[in-house]
């Protein structure tokens, strides 16, 4: 029997670092990856499809999403089994408990084990998260499999000792509670980070949810003859880039686009890049990478661009030696107790007001990154790398 | 600090040296000598260049500017000495890579770790100054004067002005002050404060963020609402599935009956159809055994009922003899019997055509009136009658009476005229007599008296005549005039007259001899009547022309009419071309009437003709009705035959056919019956898929029956019409809860443009991380521009007393004792203000523009002396600072340079002739100071010395870690 696993895909999620139109793509994109993943089931002869949890967002999941999943179960023909995570928790507004499924769809809905039992001896068990956060462990009350036969846990969980810890518990266990249950193996969804392990497998997000994040895939589970055999499937291409573009000696922001879409080449979705370099006394406003200015590569639908890691054009060193104001002004602002990238644009905005140029304060915020959540680094607050070191 | 000597290498267009003198240096040459590449080859030498990662624009620009394209080594020396008298030389000698060495130019030592910075060696650290900041430190430019003027009348502010942008950066574009305010209107501007009424971009964020926040609790409420509807939904759902299940019980239930309904119908078909085994219809009527003799009997029946009667016997002659008579008769007239109606009309219009001619020919105009006259000698005999009845001109001899009775009155006045002259004629002859007496006199031929008598005689006769002559040339008297002008009119008119009378003769001769030429009399009144009679045979040729138009016209109607009727007789069969139209209609009369006349006679003969077609046809009617009385009844007794009637039998025929043929149909229509009631239970189908619908139908049954059989086995008890009643209820109740799904489902639909949580939810996070942003970049500017106060402040302090001691203690220099302090407010952005006598402070501005100059000049020495640390002179340099600013103060300028160079090295690079001409006088024959002219390759014409770059590579000795040697 084979069984096809995946977990996070977090459908309907918020993209705040994307316009509108793009933030709809990537949701669309979302929803393809379940399309995907039942496809790759069906090609694969899987008997069922477990479902680790996130598979959309509780809060934000819209009706149209909800009857786009249960159209899907429901052409698949197939069984489809899910544990509810933490962002699709299965509280009483939940679509898992308010819609009404076709039966081919199994919700492990309660906070412990309970089971479903398929074809040729084989025993699938699952648990739900009810809230968003404080869920306890599924094996932390001593629960052991019963029955004969293979037995195959799904859940959404968090691994203790690994290198993320939250400020919530999901469900947390560790890797041996899984064996000593008796589970012949366990597919987990939670980090996005995928891993596979001896005795059960982090099945990571379904896609690239963050700029420079791991992404999982879909695993095919192969049970025969009591035992397990895990094929982790080849990755779908990312929606989301993140690359780095050296701009030295770049003159102007002309010069800037033209090397940011030669990079950008061959690539699609949306791409985040980090600008470096030394450019030449170049100064980068918001509004050269506005699309007015900006045409990257007919595949990419949006680009944000970092401009933080660019070397400032003054030798701050040498201005801090001068006798002038300008030197007293680096000095204060060097020995006053700013946060570094706070004072690198005091430094800057200061410099370039004695130079009569633009000030940029907010070009360099929009560019620099500094509010780096809203950038894409968190529609989510789940580890990205929560393997154990 | 003074610089000695630089030597450049392959630096730009230069190869060469160059000598600075100890007090002041003027450099002069044109524009492109090279006094540019000089001074940064000077700095060059001195400073190096940055070592680091990198080069900034500025580096990038001089690297590309001087650094040889040819390959050869790029470098730069400078010796100099320091104010303790100590010579160094520093050597740059790869400008490139950075390569760089000093010592001191007589001990050879090296001295390089003195003046390191960043990596290099840097003269300007012996100045307490570094490479980035001496250039601008040191260097007065084109502008920097010029820029004091830029705002006229208020130097003293862009004195100060001037004095806060060296002081801000050493030379950069704004100054502190200005730099403060252009961060405090980028806060105001592209930030703006949180204020309602405020329209910058904060406030815009802050609403928006509001706008973002009730436009997500807004989808939050329609989305419970979806929550609820759906709920809603959910729970009609339910109750439309019970009302549904109730509505298919009683479906059951009435289903079973029909289950029965079937299986009764299903046994009379059986009944039914086991009369047709054959399962065929029934023959129609008409057809089958039997039913030829029952067809033709009832036939028959109806032929020998209603066969006709036996004929009447016919009267009068027969058929033949009626036939023999006919043929006896004459035949039939041929043609018209009267004259057709177009030939009648073409006659008559024939001869209304030949009779307008006639009548036309008839009223001919006559015989033509006799004219003398021709047409054409009308106009010559017309034209002599006008000659002749012309009036005769006036006579002439009343004009000549009147012409001689003005000629005396003429000479009358003349006579008059000349008698009030004079003398009349006597002097004439006086004058030429003395005069002859005179000359005889004077000839000795006459005596001396009677000569000189002669002479007084003719003197007298001249002097008369002179008299005479005044009178007569004086202006004629008016009668004399009045008599001239009507002499002359009257002679005009009277030549006037004659040339009348000569034209009149010779008109009246040209018109009697044209007359007689025409055998006219010439008298008007024989001429008249012969133009009379010429008239009237005019009319009568007019009235003759008409009246043949009128006569063709004519002819041609009448041609036209008897052709219409020659043709309209061709139609009726009438033509000869050689016979007269009118004796062709006369022909044709004759013929209308003999057909007429035959007509006449051949009328019997088609009434008897008629009399005997009706004969025949009654005799052909009598036969043919004894024929079919005959066949009527030999056919109704073969059928009865057939039927089976005995032909002994005494029953009527008539009687018996008519119950047999009753009997028969009752038999036959009882079995139609039959068949149609079993098509009408077959219903189009045949029996086995009755059957199959009946095993369907119970097998359905058995089914719902299983699921739900308590409300089955309820609803079975009731009667029919009770269930129907129940069905009817529970069928409204399934579609009220159908209806309630449906307002819920149009709920939802309508609701179907759910604003996505995640896009609003992406709105309130982009509004948010908006004013966050905002809010962090007020925080930013904020800092800066603190940070930036207090920075100005602070440098401001520390600056205002060494540039207060370095204005006062050369202060006399410029001012000629006239002010005697300085102050300088650091609060006050460094304004400079000087003591007057009486110890009170004036502000700058009171000076003349020209001391302006100087007080600036003097201030950046104090601002070159703070900034560095006052342990050495700094040299100053001059780019051609007083290009822009007029002779007097250029004067006044070069003066004060002359005077400040007692105390440090000043070099003055200037394109200025008169700057040059100031050198010449000034520091010609002074060793402390030199003029320098700059020839077209960049070096000294006097003194420079042009290098032989390879010479000077071979020169040059290996460097040693501890001694270095001299290359200048």
């Amino acid at each position: 029997m084979k069984l096809l696993a995946f977990s996070d895909v977090h459908l309907d999620s918020k993209f705040g670092w994307a316009t509108r139109e793009v933030a709809r793509r990537q949701r669309q994109r979302l929803r393809e990856g379940v399309t995907w993943a039942f496809d790759q089931a069906r090609q694969e002869g899987a008997a069922a499809v477990l479902i680790g949890g996130d598979l959309f967002e509780h809060g934000l999941v819209s009706p149209d999403t909800v009857e786009f999943l249960r159209r899907t179960f429901e052409r698949s023909d197939l069984q489809v089994l899910a544990a509810p995570g933490n962002h699709d928790y299965a509280d009483t507004e939940s679509p898992y408990r308010r819609v009404a499924w076709p039966d081919n769809v199994h919700i492990f809905g309660e906070t412990h084990f309970t089971s479903r039992v398929l074809a040729d001896d084989v025993t699938i068990w699952g648990a739900a998260h009810r809230k968003p956060a404080d869920t306890p462990g599924f094996f932390d009350d001593g629960f052991q499999v019963e029955g004969s036969g293979t037995h195959i846990a799904v859940f959404h969980g968090e691994e203790r000792n690994a290198a993320f810890q939250g400020p919530h518990r999901h469900a947390p266990f560790d890797s041996d509670q899984i064996a000593a249950a008796g589970f012949d193996h366990a597919v987990v969804g939670h980090s996005h980070k995928p891993a596979d392990r001896p005795t059960w497998t982090r099945l990571g997000s379904l896609e690239r949810l963050k700029f420079n994040e791991a992404y999982g895939n879909a695993v095919v589970l192969e049970v025969e003859n009591g035992e397990v055999k895990r094929r982790r499937l080849d990755p779908r291409p990312p929606a989301l880039h993140s690359l780095t573009v050296d701009l030295t000696e770049a003159e102007s922001a002309d010069e800037a686009r033209k090397r940011i879409g030669k990079a950008l080449d061959g690539l699609a979705g949306a791409a985040r890049v980090r600008l470096i370099g030394e450019p030449d006394n170049l100064h980068l406003h918001a509004e050269d990478f506005d699309a007015a200015l900006f045409e990257p590569p007919e595949s990419i639908d949006q680009v944000l661009v970092d401009t933080s890691g660019l070397t400032s054009p003054y030798d701050l060193d040498q201005i801090e030696d001068e006798p002038t104001v300008r030197g007293m002004f680096v000095r204060r602002v060097r020995g006053a107790d700013l946060d570094r990238e706070t004072e690198r644009i005091v430094l800057l905005a200061g410099l370039r007001a004695l130079d009569d140029r633009d000030i940029g304060v907010l070009d360099e915020l929009r560019m620099a990154g500094i509010d780096g959540d809203f950038s894409g680094d968190e529609p989510l607050d789940v580890p990205t790398d929560g393997a154990a070191a | 600090m003074k610089i000695l000597r630089v030597r450049a290498h392959e630096f730009g267009k230069l190869n060469g040296e160059l000598d600075l003198a100890p007090g002041m240096t003027v450099i002069h040459g044109g524009n492109e000598a090279g006094k540019s590449t000089w001074l940064q080859a000077i700095f060059a030498a001195l400073c190096g260049r940055r070592r680091g990662q990198g080069s900034t624009k500025e580096e990038r620009e001089f690297k590309r500017q001087y650094e040889p394209w040819n390959g050869e080594p790029w470098r730069a020396t400078v010796k100099l000495e320091l104010d303790s008298k100590r010579r160094i030389e520093i050597q740059q000698r790869d400008l490139n890579t950075k390569e760089s060495v000093a010592h001191d130019a007589d001990t050879g030592r090296p001295v390089g770790d003195e003046v390191i910075y960043r990596g290099s060696i840097d003269g300007s650290r012996f100045l307490g100054l570094n490479r980035q900041v001496m250039p601008s430190t040191l260097v007065i430019g084109q502008g920097d004067i010029q820029r004091l003027r830029q705002t006229k009348g208020d130097e003293a502010s862009a004195l100060k002005k001037e004095l806060q942008r060296a002081a801000a950066s050493a030379g950069g574009a704004a100054t502190a002050v200005e730099a403060i305010r252009l961060l405090k209107s980028y806060a105001r501007d592209q930030i703006g404060t949180e204020r309602r009424n405020s329209t910058k971009p904060l406030q815009r964020a802050v609403e928006r963020l509001s706008e973002a926040n009730r436009e997500l609790d807004a989808g939050r409420g329609r989305q419970l609402e979806r929550d609820r509807l759906e709920s809603g939904l959910a729970d009609a759902s339910e109750e439309a599935e019970r009302a549904a299940a109730f509505v298919r019980g009683c479906e059951r239930a009435l289903a079973d009956r029909e289950l029965r309904r079937l299986d009764e119908r299903l046994e009379n078909i059986e009944k039914l159809a086991a009369q047709f085994p054959d399962g065929q219809p029934p023959e129609a009527r008409g057809e089958g055994s039997g039913a030829a003799i029952e067809r033709e009997l009832r036939t028959a029946l109806l032929a020998y009922r209603i066969r006709p009667d036996e004929p009447a016997e016919l009267r009068g002659p027969g058929a033949d003899e009626m036939a023999r008579e006919l043929s006896e008769l004459p035949k039939t007239a041929v043609g018209d019997r009267e004259i057709a109606p177009e030939v009648a009309a073409a006659a008559r219009g024939w001869r209304e055509a030949r009779e307008a001619r006639a009548v036309r020919e008839r009223l001919g105009p006559g015989d033509a009136p006799e004219a003398t006259l021709t047409k054409a000698a009308e106009p010559v005999a017309r034209r002599a009658l006008t000659v002749l009845e012309l009036p005769s001109p006036a006579s002439p001899c009343d004009l000549e009476r009147r012409i001689q009775e003005l000629v005396d009155e003429q000479k009358e006045l003349t006579a008059q005229l000349e008698a009030n002259s004079g003398f009349g004629k006597w002097p004439w002859i006086g004058a030429p007599a003395g005069g002859l007496l005179g000359v005889l006199g004077v000839l000795d031929l006459l005596p001396r008296l009677v000569g000189a008598a002669g002479w007084l005689l003719a003197i007298v006769c001249f002097a008369l005549m002179y008299r005479a002559q005044r009178r007569t040339s004086r202006p004629r008297p008016y009668e004399q005039i009045d008599r001239g002008g009507a002499l002359a009119d009257a002679r005009a008119e009277l030549r006037d007259l004659k040339r009348q009378h000569a034209a009149r003769k010779r008109q009246v001769e040209a018109a009697t001899r044209e007359l007689t030429e025409l055998g006219i009399e010439t008298v008007p009144e024989a001429v008249r009547a012969a133009l009379e009679a010429r008239e009237k045979r005019n009319a009568w040729d007019r009235e003759q022309a008409t009246w043949e138009r009128r006569m063709a016209s004519a002819r041609m109607d009448e041609a036209a009419a008897e052709e219409a009727l020659r043709a309209s007789l061709t139609d009726r069969g009438l033509e000869d071309p050689r016979a007269g139209v009118g004796d062709l209609f006369h022909r044709y009369q004759q013929a209308c009437r003999r057909s007429a006349e035959l007509a006449a006679g051949t009328d019997r003969r088609e009434a008897l003709a008629a009399r005997l077609e009706a004969r025949r046809q009654a005799e052909r009617s009598a036969a043919t009705q004894r024929q079919n009385r005959e066949a009527a009844e030999t056919r109704f007794r073969t059928a009865l035959t057939a039927a089976g009637f005995a032909g002994d039998s005494n029953d009527d025929p008539e009687l018996w056919a008519d119950d047999w043929l009753a009997d028969r149909e009752r038999r036959s229509g009882q079995r139609h019956r039959d068949w149609d009631r079993l098509q009408h239970l077959l219903d189009g189908r045949d029996r086995q898929s009755l059957l199959d619908e009946r095993a369907e139908m119970a097998a359905t049954l058995e089914a719902i029956a299983g699921a739900e059989s308590e409300p089955a086995a309820e609803l079975q008890r009731l009667t029919p019409p009770e269930l129907e009643r129940k069905l009817a209820v529970a069928r409204m109740e399934a579609d009220k809860a159908g209806r309630e799904v449906s307002r819920y489902e149009g709920q939802l639909a309508a609701d179907a443009d759910l604003p996505a949580l995640a896009e609003l939810e992406e709105e309130l996070a982009a509004a948010e991380h908006e004013v966050r942003l905002l809010r962090r970049a007020g925080e930013i500017v904020g800092t800066a521009t603190t940070h930036l106060e207090a920075a100005q402040e602070e440098v401001h302090r520390m600056l205002a007393p060494d540039l207060r001691k370095a204005l006062s203690e050369r202060l006399g220099l410029v001012t000629g004792g006239r002010y005697s302090a300085v102050r300088i407010d650091p609060e006050e952005g460094l304004e400079v203000q000087l003591e007057v006598e009486d110890g009170e402070y004036r502000s700058a501005s009171e000076l003349s523009h020209g001391t302006i100059d100087q007080v600036y000049l003097l201030l950046r020495i104090g601002l070159a002396e703070a900034l560095g640390d006052k342990k050495e002179s700094a040299p100053l340099f001059l780019d051609d600072a007083t290009v822009h600013i007029d002779s007097d103060r250029t004067m006044r300028f070069l003066d004060l340079l002359l005077a400040l160079s007692k105390e440090r090295q000043i070099v003055a690079f200037s394109q200025e002739e008169e700057v040059r001409a100031w050198a010449e006088r000034r520091l010609t024959g002074d060793a402390r100071h030199r003029l320098i002219e700059l020839g077209p390759d960049g070096l000294p014409l006097q003194a420079g010395v042009k290098i032989d770059p390879a010479a000077a590579d071979a020169d040059e000795p290996e460097p040693e870690p501890e001694r270095q040697h001299s290359l200048l």
